[in-house]
């Protein structure tokens, strides 16, 4: 079974995906960027579901971070979020191949879910 | 005694024969004396720079007249001797020579300044006259000077003409020295006027020659920058207030807006097309500027350029702070939106929902809906916020055009058939079309944007029409084509901006924030292209977006 760890610090959120993924994944949570990162190089899961605005450490350092790791570099990351992609990091990021970028509300849930089939397929 | 008179009588006779002799060596002397005064008086009267007449003082009659005479009026002499004056052609007036010689007669002379004499050919010559009587041994004469003034005259004519001249120019000077007193207080007066007023300006002002070297700075300037003027006159601007771009990057002297100014003969304003800069104070330190620049003409020459510059340090913080500000509420906004979104999803899909009574399950449509346009309203205005920032050059890469237009039409598709409407995606050559480059994500909004329009207010039963062209060599058109109920002429021109929404959207029931098409007008204009519409009320309106096509 494909594992997926969700760093975000919104329960909601949490509660959310963790009961509509633990069906088909193994999942794990974090709600802080440092205990994701930690928990990242641990587990070595599948997939990061990863928001930005977090506490802590921000998800770009996350993300920074992990690419250093050797499990890290590969990766792959959703970066989900509900922040703006105005600032030029962001598009930096968004530049890595194994990068992907939606914003929360603007995506549908089952939308979301095909895009997670479709990245571990 | 006889011997005594004898000797007496030759005595006598010898002394009178010596008496006589003396007499003999005194007259011959005495008339010596006179031929020589003669001939120095003929060689006078004959050499004499005056026309010399002398006449009988009784009758009248010309006894004598010098060469001078002849050349001066023209009648040999011949002709002139035993005539009276008045019977000479020159003296014309022969009543006034008649009384002259009369008076002439009894006081002894007369004079004339200026007499005009007529010469033999006709011609008028001005002659000062003298005359006076004198005894010429028993005889009394008159002698006659006629002096020719014809080139005194002249030169005095001409020193009066000269003096004249001299005296209009003189007043000439006067006047305008007065005018020039005149227009120097005016002057003055203006320059302290500009003088109080440029050092009262709060803006920097400055005025730099062809050559880029600083003319004039004023107080502000002189504030903002740390150096005086008289540290800095003369001196290249760029040399002695260098500028950086946003990023830190020194602006060349070339690349700067005032060699452009000059380049162009254009004004640039940081608020139009000009970059922002920022000026380096002389402490090191430098600050954001919103600047005008434009040349000065004198006539038609351009002699160099004026700037004129405020600190805009506190706009650039107030800004940052809005940015900030935008992006942190919209966030905060979009995650409660997002989780009602998203939990209304799980449960529109659970089985006892989609069993439940069909009013239940409208209810959860309806919050769904308006918490969507939530969700759009805070995308659109993040977007113009952005917009107004300058930030929306998001992420322009080469695009495949077609690809993005059938998936939009695809999403599209549902929105169609719910409200009846025919859409139909029209690509004329689609191997002509190469691919332009936009930001494909803000792109995909656009059309989207367009489209829905183009659905919300057409009739059940209407049609919308996707085309795409080539227009031109380096453009795409991109037409979105309707049989709505069209716009009005008022309408057409505010579509375009910030919150305007048709009063047909009211009765059409289309929702929307105001902004969907200042925003694609924004991006469209970003990426070199604009959008543009045409429409006829109650037939239906094209929009017609242009993208350049990216050279690569």
């Amino acid at each position: 079974m494909k594992k997926i760890l969700i760093i975000e610090d919104e329960p909601s959120y949490v509660k959310l995906l963790h009961s509509q993924l633990q069906h088909g994944y193994q999942v794990s949570e974090a709600a802080d960027g440092k205990s994701g990162l930690f928990l990242a190089k641990k587990e070595r899961p599948d997939l990061i579901l990863l928001d930005i605005v977090l506490p802590v450490m921000d998800g770009l350092t996350v993300l920074a971070e992990l690419r250093k790791d050797p499990y890290g570099k590969t990766a792959k990351v959703i970066l989900l979020t509900n922040l703006e992609a105005t600032d030029e990091t962001i598009y930096k990021v968004t530049d890595d191949p194994l990068v992907y970028y939606l914003v929360k509300s603007d995506v549908k849930l089952a939308d979301l879910f095909k895009k997670i089939e479709a990245i571990l397929a | 005694m006889p011997g005594n008179l004898w000797t007496i009588v030759f005595t006598g006779v010898g002394l009178s024969v010596l008496l006589l002799a003396l007499f003999r060596i005194q007259s011959k002397n005495t008339e010596a004396k006179i031929a020589a005064s003669e001939s120095r008086y003929k060689r006078l009267f004959e050499t004499a720079q005056d026309g010399i007449l002398v006449l009988d003082a009784y009758s009248g009659a010309i006894l004598d007249a010098n060469p001078l005479v002849e050349i001066l009026l023209g009648y040999p002499k011949a002709t002139l001797i035993g005539k009276h004056l008045w019977e000479i052609g020159a003296f014309a007036d022969i009543a006034a020579s008649k009384a002259d010689f009369l008076k002439l007669q009894s006081k002894g002379s007369i004079h004339y300044e200026n007499l005009p004499l007529q010469t033999k050919d006709g011609q008028v010559i001005d002659i000062e006259f003298l005359g006076n009587t004198y005894e010429s041994g028993k005889d009394q004469v008159i002698q006659c000077n006629l002096r020719d003034i014809r080139q005194r005259k002249k030169f005095e004519k001409e020193t009066k003409r000269r003096a004249l001249e001299l005296e209009q120019h003189k007043k000439a000077l006067l006047n305008l020295m007065d005018d020039w007193s005149t227009e120097k207080t005016k002057l003055e007066e203006a320059k302290a006027k500009d003088e109080a007023i440029l050092s009262s300006v709060g803006d920097g002002l400055f005025v730099i020659d062809m050559e880029g070297k600083i003319i004039l700075v004023n107080r502000a300037f002189e504030e903002m920058l740390g150096w005086k003027l008289t540290e800095v006159k003369g001196e290249a601007f760029a040399k002695v207030v260098p500028s950086e771009d946003s990023k830190g990057c020194r602006i060349s002297p070339d690349k700067h807006p005032m060699s452009i100014v000059l380049a162009t003969g254009q004004e640039i304003t940081s608020l139009g097309s000009g970059p922002s800069y920022y000026l380096i104070r002389k402490n090191k330190t430098k600050f954001p500027i919103a600047y005008k620049e434009t040349v000065v003409k004198l006539g038609d020459k351009t002699i160099g350029v004026v700037g004129v510059f405020r600190d805009v340090t506190k706009e650039k913080e107030i800004d940052k702070a809005k940015t900030e500000f935008v992006s942190v509420a919209s966030h905060q906004l979009r995650t409660p939106l997002g989780i009602v979104k998203w939990y209304l999803e799980v449960l529109q899909e659970e089985s006892y929902i989609r069993h439940a009574p069909r009013t239940l399950r409208t209810y959860l449509d309806e919050i769904y809906k308006g918490n969507e346009r939530v969700i759009a309203l805070v995308r659109d205005l993040l977007s113009v916020s952005r917009i107004d920032q300058g930030l929306n050059k998001a992420n322009p890469q080469s695009t495949d055009i077609i690809r993005l237009l059938k998936g939009v039409m695809d999403e599209m598709s549902v929105v169609s058939r719910k409200n009846k409407i025919k859409l139909h995606l029209a690509i004329e050559e689609p191997e002509s079309l190469p691919a332009v480059c936009v930001d494909p994500l803000r792109l995909h909004e656009v059309l989207e944007n367009l489209i829905t329009n183009a659905i919300g207010y057409n009739h059940p039963g209407g049609s919308v029409e996707v085309a795409i062209s080539r227009q031109a060599k380096d453009f795409l058109k991109i037409d979105v084509k309707d049989t709505g109920i069209g716009i009005s002429d008022t309408d057409q021109k505010k579509l375009f901006t910030k919150f305007f929404r048709s009063a047909a959207g009211t009765t059409h029931k289309a929702e929307g924030s105001g902004l969907g098409l200042y925003v694609a007008q924004s991006y469209a204009k970003d990426w070199g292209g604009n959008i543009n519409v045409q429409s006829e009320k109650g037939k239906g309106s094209v929009f017609s977006i242009t993208l350049p096509i990216k050279k690569w």
